[in-house]
Parts: structure tokens; sequence; C-alpha cells
């Protein structure tokens, strides 16, 4: 797998391990990932990821299994968007996740999903 | 120098501006494709067109037998003279051009370092931010807002959407079609479209592997309505934000994955447009001006 792809692999783990209830070993993960990856290559990722403290890890045997670390108190987080106006993104070429709303769009965000949660109840 | 040299660049601008604001109903996969191809087109096929008035504007103002000593200065000169109004008009879209493309440039690199220095973690921010980091040791950044803030389930939408950006390349998409719109400052409304087309192809792709629309579409609902509020436009279709429209369309149905409409369109768009700009190419002369 070429590097360019691990930021990619990356990305599915943590998917993998969001959707996983506990722990999940190296072996069980490669299972639940797109395109076949390598154990090793998979290693490497948990081991990047465990560096971030973005997972946590365990021993079940011999094995090590690892979970999305998302309890506050164990999070070691950067302080790194100082320097960078990503919520006004300059270039337009990264975008989040969701931006904030304006008041306008806030109600309108919020009639689309009252609209929607009546004909659920309509309909069941 | 006749109008019918202006046709192809006209066409294009047209074509793109209407797609832009009535895009097709495709799956946001194509819509997406199909608008960076036009993009592109009309950015080279206006640039070119400009840049020969411009050429021909200048070649006008210069003391006719210097630009006739050689065989470019004499093809420029048969389409002279171009009225002052459109050819200094030419020579000011071209200078703008050039500097949004300067200034995009320097912002992409500088944004892309930044990111990079940090490729992926947890940031330390009560806002909750999610966002994908390309290049060779991207990954995932989140914020330490946004994990308090979703659950497993949501958090899992949040790291498959932003997976699909990083494996479609849709940085990729992204800076083209910026380029295209600092090149010809109108096609700004193009690169919204993109922008909106990509992500609506990210939430698709979350939602066929979560197998839930409602829950990308509530998670998204939420994030947004936790974001910090961002300052009212004067005009509501220059917001900065797609959220409604993504929300919406995961409400309603899945797109069609209709596996001809895409692909029949987007190669008609790209050997139509292909047509044009070269006929653009050979109206203005460009390969004759780069042969000799």
């Amino acid at each position: 797998m070429s590097r360019r792809k691990l930021g990619q692999l990356e990305a599915e783990v943590l998917a993998v391990l969001a959707g996983a209830d506990g722990y999940l070993s190296t072996s069980e993960l490669c299972e639940r990932l797109n395109g076949d990856p390598a154990y090793t290559t998979v290693n490497t990722i948990l081991f990047r990821l465990l560096d971030k403290k973005m997972v946590e890890r365990s021993q079940r045997g011999r094995a090590f299994v690892y979970r999305l670390l998302v309890d506050e108190s164990e999070i070691a987080a950067e302080r790194m968007f100082g320097h960078l106006r990503v919520a006004s993104d300059p270039s337009h070429v990264l975008s989040q996740f969701a931006h904030g709303l304006n008041n306008s769009e806030a109600a309108a965000l919020r009639a689309v999903l009252n609209e929607n949660r009546n004909q659920n109840e309509e309909s069941p | 120098m006749s109008t019918v040299a202006l046709a192809p660049a006209a066409a294009l601008t047209v074509l793109s501006l209407t797609l832009a604001w009535r895009p097709p109903s495709l799956h946001p996969a194509w819509s997406a494709r199909v608008l960076v191809v036009l993009s592109t087109t009309t950015a080279l096929t206006v640039s070119t067109t400009v840049a020969f008035i411009a050429a021909v504007f200048i070649a006008g103002q210069l003391p006719a037998e210097a630009v006739a000593a050689t065989s470019q200065g004499r093809l420029l000169l048969e389409h002279a003279p171009i009225p002052a109004y459109p050819g200094l008009l030419a020579i000011a879209l071209l200078a703008v051009g050039a500097f949004c493309t300067i200034r995009l440039a320097y912002r992409w690199w500088r944004d892309l370092q930044t990111v990079r220095q940090h490729t992926s973690g947890i940031s330390d921010h009560d806002q909750p931010i999610a966002m994908a980091v390309p290049g060779h040791h991207g990954g995932v950044l989140v914020s330490r807002g946004l994990l308090r803030l979703l659950t497993r389930e949501q958090l899992q939408v949040v790291f498959r959407h932003e997976h699909a950006h990083l494996r479609h390349r849709h940085h990729l998409y992204g800076s083209v079609s910026a380029f295209a719109a600092s090149i010809f400052p109108p096609l700004a409304w193009v690169h919204r479209s993109v922008r909106l087309a990509l992500e609506r192809w990210a939430d698709e792709d979350a939602a066929a592997t979560v197998g839930d629309r409602t829950l990308v579409a509530h998670t998204i609902a939420q994030v947004a309505l936790a974001s910090p509020k961002s300052s009212t436009s004067w005009h509501p279709a220059l917001a900065n934000s797609h959220v409604v429209q993504r929300v919406e369309a995961l409400l309603s149905d899945a797109p069609s994955t209709n596996r001809v409409a895409g692909p029949a369109l987007l190669s008609g768009a790209g050997v139509a447009t292909s047509g044009v700009t070269s006929s653009a190419f050979q109206l203005n002369h460009v390969f004759l001006l780069l042969v000799l």
C-alpha cells in the first residue's frame, strides 16, 4: 500500500472502530476494512493513532486490542487551530464536515427536521 | 477581429453557469465531475480568448513596422484594430485573473502546510470540527468539541464522510475548480456547486456504508447547529454553508445510481466542450502562435 493511502486508511480504521462495540484486534480490523490491507499496515496505523491518543489499547490473551478513545479525561488534545483560520477556509480547498449556520439557515434546517419528524409519525 | 471568436467562450460560460444554477439530477459524484470538466474548459477557453484579444490590442498600439517584422506580429495585425474599450477590458480581466490565481495558490499552499504540520489528531477546540487532511501523511482532524457532542454511531458517520473525501481525492476536484474560478471570476458560482456536490458525494458514501440516511442527516444537522453562528451574508445564496440542502437531500430518497446517465453526460460534456475549446484555440490561432 502506497504511503499516499495511509491517511485514507486511517480514516477508515477510525470509522470501523467507532462503529464497533468494545475492543477490536488487528486481525478483526483487517477483516472489516475494504480492499484487504496488509496486517502490518493496519498495525502501523494503529500505532500512529495510539501515539496521537485517538485510540486506546488493551490486551486480550496474547493479542493487543484497540478501541476509539472518546473519554474526555484521556484525550490528549493539541492546540492546533490557533493560527489556522479553518472556520473561514480562505483557500476554499479544505472543507469542514459542517459549517456554522446563520439565523435564517438554522431556522430552515429546523423546519426541515421537524417536517421529516412529522412525516415519520404519520406513516410509521 | 470578428465576434465569432467570442462565441465559444460565451457558449461555455452560459452552459457552465446554467448547470451550476440548475444542476442535472444526477448522483453527486457525476455532477461534481461534469461541473469540474465544464469549469476547467470554460476557464481555458475564456482565458485564451481574452489573452488573444489583449495581444491583438497591444500589437495594434505598437508601431506597425516593428510588429510586422515577425510572423506572429503579422498574424496579430490581421485581426487589428481592436477598439480601446474591449482591449483594455481584456487586459484588466487578465490582470484580475492572474492576481486571483497567484493569491489562491499562495493561500492553498499555506493552508496545506499548516494542516499538514498537524496531519491528523485531536484539536483542543470546543467547536465541533472535523476535516480531511489530504496528502502523504494525511488523515482526519477532529476536535474535542466534536467528540464530546456525538455518539459513537455519529462519529462513525463523520469518519466515513472524511474517508470518502480522501478516497475520492475530493481536494483535487476542489482545487481545480477553485483555480478555474480564480482565472475567470464568474466561475465562482460553479465552484460553489462543485463544493456542494463534493459534500453530497461524501454524504452519500457515508450513508451507503453506514446504511442509515437519517442518521447521517441528523449528524450533519447536529454538528451545524452546535457550530458557532456564521455571520449573516447580504444574500442567502452567498452563505458559506450547504448544510440545509445536504440534510434535505439525505432525508429524501437516495439519488439514483444510474450507471448510464452520469458517464454519458460526462463524456458528452467532455467531447462537446473540448470541441468548443479547441475551436476557440483555432479561432484564436493559439496553436499557430505557439508553433511560430
